[in-house]
């Protein structure tokens, strides 16, 4: 459900991302309380805004409908939508801390090298940027190359994505298709999301 | 009930006196023709999808060291079906069987785009297949994965390499297949 909120003071909208960022982080990573409750807190204490308790702002929504120095910002939170992105970012950071200790159940005799803490803090720290751009991995394994690997894929494209035990970042994308490949690079974390949305938007 | 008896029954396969090596000679690579299939076992890793087809990426070895390195069956000496079974000759029947041909291993260089990005003779020197028979199995071969001047091979090569390594391979089982049908 979609609703218009107003605020009579000004925040930078890529401030409070970043915070709510932080915290959904510290939500999933340490306890099981509802981030959703934390960001309401802080909005409404800082900021005085006026959304309810299992709403959330993400980046995408929020829009400004004038310019950064005057006010007010409006606001447009869509709550089934951040429902769907929280349920989805948890799955995956929960698939993917099950490699940290890389157990009896998902021990593979194939892949002796489990994915270093490296990896796998990478590849959290990655998803809720992943889900937000709505470019989620629909796999994370263990790579045979020490290191944990993320599989994408649209009508046409798959792409691998590998974050490797000593920090290197690759990416190698194929026309599925015709096998013809559209991109193989060596990536800095910053440059992850724009290689994806390159290919995927 | 027939679904269990067929596992039960594909499940414990008997071991084919075919593959013992008998103290048969290690055969030159050059004997392992291009046209001979290579098969493979493999079995797909965490969270895969047909989409992505076999073999898994993410299970693909290219090791330069050659410490732990592909393994096939060559067909010259065995089934492709024989290859699910592991060195203490157990029948993985959960496995797949693919099968790899030597042209398209020794060609790499010519799959698009390695051709454009690399020296074609360094990536024609740096993979071929060797035949390995050990005591249970005559058959087996293994990667060959020789830089020139034992140079490291690239992550961003060895992601190439392996995507490029899926050309050309044909499925002949999928896992939990059944051979008897």
């Amino acid at each position: 459900m979609g609703m218009t909120l107003t605020t009579d003071k000004t925040v930078d909208e890529f401030e409070a991302y970043y915070y709510r960022k932080e915290i959904l982080k510290k939500s999933l990573s340490g306890s099981s309380q509802n981030p959703y409750e934390k960001i309401f807190g802080y909005f409404e204490g800082e900021s005085n805004f006026n959304i309810d308790s299992s709403s959330c702002l993400y980046k995408s929504e929020i829009k400004k409908a004038n310019n950064k120095s005057c006010d007010p910002i409006f606001i447009e939170v869509n709550s089934s939508t951040d429902a769907k992105q929280y349920s989805k970012v948890s799955t995956l950071t929960a698939k993917i801390e099950q490699f940290r200790n890389y157990g009896d159940e998902i021990f593979d005799p194939d892949i002796p090298v489990a994915p270093n803490s490296l990896a796998i803090d990478t590849a959290k720290d990655l998803v809720i940027d992943l889900v937000e751009n709505d470019i989620a991995p629909f796999r994370v394994a263990p790579s045979i190359d020490e290191g944990l690997c993320l599989a994408f894929s649209s009508d046409d494209i798959l792409a691998y994505l590998e974050l490797y035990n000593d920090g290197e970042i690759g990416l190698i994308a194929e026309n599925i298709e015709t096998k013809e490949m559209i991109t193989n690079k060596d990536l800095l974390p910053g440059e992850i999301i724009a290689a994806l949305l390159e290919l995927f938007q | 009930m027939q679904l269990c008896w067929s596992y039960f029954n594909s499940s414990y396969m008997e071991y084919p006196d075919a593959l013992y090596s008998n103290n048969r000679p290690v055969l030159p690579k050059e004997e392992i023709l291009d046209d001979q299939y290579l098969f493979q076992r493999c079995k797909p890793g965490y969270g895969w999808i047909e989409k992505e087809g076999l073999p898994d990426y993410t299970k693909i070895q290219i090791d330069p060291k050659n410490k732990k390195t592909q393994s096939y069956n060559w067909e010259r000496f065995s089934k492709p079906h024989w290859v699910r079974f592991n060195p203490s000759e157990k029948y993985l029947i959960e496995y797949a069987v693919v099968g790899f041909l030597p042209l398209n291993i020794r060609n790499l260089h010519e799959y698009d785009p390695m051709d454009k990005e690399y020296d074609p003779e360094v990536i024609k020197s740096i993979l071929d297949v060797e035949h390995k028979p050990i005591e249970i199995n005559y058959s087996h071969c293994q990667l060959l994965c020789a830089p020139p001047s034992n140079q490291p091979i690239s992550k961003k090569m060895r992601r190439d390499m392996k995507l490029a390594l899926r050309h050309g391979v044909k499925i002949f089982y999928k896992p939990y297949e059944d051979v008897t049908k």
